[in-house]
């Protein structure tokens, strides 16, 4: 893996925690819709990636999920955001907001150098 | 044309092509060795399952009814490969900058042959990078090993077959894989507790409405001790038994090049003495080799394989080792026959020797065993009746039978018969003659050896030597506590027992040996028997000549002239020296 591939990687990879978590909050959701969304957005390349995640949030109590029959195959695991996840989100959302502003601020601006005499 | 496989997925049944079917279960065991029972692996691996069965049905709609590789392919580049999500189960794995180093921390380290490293097969550089040393110091044990009576070639044989090749990049990751240390057992006996903790969990959720929870938990973690003790325990009895084959086996191989006349070892000369010439007993060591030694030696590569979890051992190998079992039992059958038939006919060559008359009207009688033997020969011949042994080349016996009779005529006469066997008469014969036994006498005194001999390169074909020294009637004999080795059911009148007729002198009479010096309280072979078995007889009638008895032993009746016994020897019916 290139150099920049792998930063990008790491990039996305910060934010999707992120992102999933905030599907969640709007509506119970079976995994292959939080795919079908992360992949419009190109936050993610294959399927894989989601299952460990969710698990990994499961254990950490910040999601749960209940089982829903499905006619077109076995039953499928609805998730949603527990009070907890949700309180996470909004802590993250505040995260966000600092943070894309921070690095609009590094990014954007001209840089400002001063040397000390 | 594919033939097709049965699955489960998601709790739904496929179809799917033999082809397709390896390559899922590769995915699926490639994606499982990267998450650790800590991540919640048993769980992913359950979503990642059914959303494969899914789209596996999504597949399957149209008409199809068999899942096939393209399908397989398809689904699995949807899903990813693990590397591409390894990271998400371990967030601090994804900041570590080398991915692949980082990827290949996480294998379990297996034993492998490594192809890329390899003087044969690659055997020592696999145990070098499982031990992580230098293949150099595992190259050196080696040399010296198979200087040592050739053990370390059979090892290396052993575990060329047992270990497999390391053929794909994950296999050489593995055999790397995470070094042994003790983070590594400690965070491996997390996970396992991790393991044993969820399982538990969820037997709670599912059973706790019904029974106490509190003690289901207590009996279901019971059962986990239990099962890693016992898998434990196993493993150990495992090893033992692997220890014992690996040592069958070394000594069977060294027995082999023993025969082979390799230098600096002596084997067991026996085997030389048996057989006919050098090739039969080759075959016959390797026939025995095959029967004795491949069934120890499959042993051994199974308990390797289970220890070190490796598959071992193909359909083809398993073939192999039967046939060659097999062929070995028939060659040792064969040698059997063969050798069976050297021992069908017996024969003996008796000599009549007139003794020089001594002087005196008595013959001492004496053997020629040291006295430090004395005692050995005593016991040997007490436990086993006989013994054999093989001094250099020469080969010893002391199967010898020493009796005495009444002599019809004046003088003392010895009989010497020298019995052999052999595939015919005349061989058997021809055998017999060969055999060395020497006496001496000097005016009274007879001198008899302990041990005849056989020529150098005769075969042992059950060669015995019978004495029988006759005795005019009225003159004496004296038996000394030598003789004890050679004596055998000497009979006399009070059938006085062959350990009590040493040391003492004896007189032929018309009706057979007496006793001229007993002190009458020598054991006998009536008073014995009645001393023992006085409680137990049934039937216990004595007279002065003849008794009649039956006890728990059998039955025996004793008279001057015969006596019949049956007992846990058998029906024996024997005749005594006639009256004259």
């Amino acid at each position: 893996m290139s150099n920049l591939e792998n930063t990008q990687a790491q990039m996305r990879r910060g934010v999707l925690e992120f992102c999933v978590l905030s599907i969640l909050s709007h509506a119970e959701v079976y995994p292959s819709d939080i795919i079908e969304r992360l992949k419009d957005a190109r936050l993610i390349v294959v399927e894989g990636t989601l299952y460990p995640l969710l698990t990994r949030l499961k254990n950490a109590g910040l999601v749960s999920y209940k089982w829903v029959e499905s006619k077109s195959g076995p039953p499928r695991k609805y998730f949603s955001l527990t009070p907890l996840g949700e309180k996470f989100l909004e802590e993250l959302h505040t995260t966000w907001d600092e943070l894309v502003e921070a690095v609009n601020n590094t990014t954007k601006k001209k840089p400002d150098v001063r040397y000390e005499t | 044309m594919n033939k097709t496989v049965t699955v489960n997925l998601g709790g739904i049944v496929f179809h799917i092509d033999e082809n397709a079917y390896d390559a899922l279960q590769k995915y699926l065991n490639s994606i499982r060795s990267h998450f650790t029972s800590a991540d919640g692996r048993d769980e992913i691996m359950q979503d990642i399952e059914s959303r494969i069965a899914e789209m596996f049905l999504e597949r399957a709609k149209d008409s199809k009814q068999v899942i096939t590789l393209t399908d397989v392919e398809q689904v699995t580049a949807i899903m990813g490969k693990p590397e591409d999500f390894a990271g998400e189960g371990e967030p601090k794995s994804s900041s570590a900058p080398n991915e692949e180093a980082a990827a290949g921390n996480t294998y379990k380290r297996r034993l492998f042959r490594n192809p890329d490293d390899k003087m044969l097969g690659g055997v020592c550089s696999g145990i070098a990078a499982y031990f992580d040393t230098d293949v150099v110091w595992i190259r050196i044990i080696w040399a010296i090993l198979f200087f040592a009576f050739g053990s370390g070639l059979l090892l290396y044989i052993i575990l060329w077959i047992v270990i497999p090749m390391a053929k794909t990049t994950a296999e050489k990751l593995q055999m790397r894989g995470e070094p042994i240390n003790v983070s590594n057992i400690e965070k491996n006996i997390k996970e396992e507790a991790e393991a044993i903790k969820q399982k538990m969990e969820q037997w709670g959720k599912e059973n706790g409405k019904q029974i106490g929870t509190g003690i289901g938990r207590f009996f279901e973690a019971l059962g986990e001790v239990f099962r890693i003790l016992f898998s434990f325990i196993g493993k150990l009895i495992l090893t033992f038994f692997a220890f014992i084959g690996i040592i069958i086996c070394l000594s069977l191989f060294i027995g082999l090049l023993g025969i082979l006349g390799l230098p600096g070892i002596h084997l067991w000369n026996m085997t030389l003495e048996l057989f006919n010439n050098q090739s039969q007993l080759v075959w016959a060591y390797i026939g025995l080799m095959l029967a004795i030694g491949l069934p120890f030696l499959m042993l051994v590569i199974r308990a390797i394989g289970v220890i070190f979890n490796i598959k071992t051992m193909s359909k083809f190998v398993n073939m192999t080792a039967l046939s060659l079992w097999l062929g070995g039992i028939a060659i040792c059958i064969l040698m059997g026959i063969k050798l069976g038939k050297e021992f069908r006919e017996d024969e003996s060559i008796t000599q009549e020797i007139t003794l020089v008359r001594p002087v005196s009207d008595t013959l001492y009688l004496k053997s020629s065993v040291a006295n430090n033997e004395y005692n050995e020969s005593k016991y040997r011949k007490r436990f086993w009746h006989h013994g054999i042994r093989i001094n250099e080349d020469v080969f010893e016996s002391d199967k010898i039978e020493f009796d005495i009779a009444k002599e019809p005529a004046k003088q003392f006469t010895l009989v010497k018969m020298m019995t052999a066997s052999g595939s015919t008469r005349d061989q058997a014969k021809e055998r017999a003659s060969h055999t060395i036994y020497s006496f001496a006498q000097k005016d009274s005194l007879l001198v008899f050896d302990a041990q005849f001999t056989l020529p150098p390169k005769e075969k042992y074909r059950r060669q015995e030597v019978q004495l029988i020294l006759r005795i005019p009637v009225g003159k004496y004999v004296y038996i000394d506590e030598s003789m004890h080795s050679i004596l055998y059911n000497v009979d006399n009148v009070k059938g006085i027992l062959d350990d009590d007729m040493v040391g003492r002198t004896w007189k032929m009479t018309e009706h057979g040996l007496i006793c001229v010096d007993c002190t009458g309280r020598e054991r006998t072979k009536y008073s014995e028997n009645a001393d023992k078995d006085d409680e137990d007889a049934v039937v216990d009638i004595r007279g002065d000549s003849a008794s009649v008895k039956i006890d728990k032993h059998g039955v025996s009746i004793n008279a001057p002239d015969a006596e019949v016994k049956m007992d846990e020897n058998g029906f024996r019916m024997r005749k005594k020296e006639k009256k004259n």
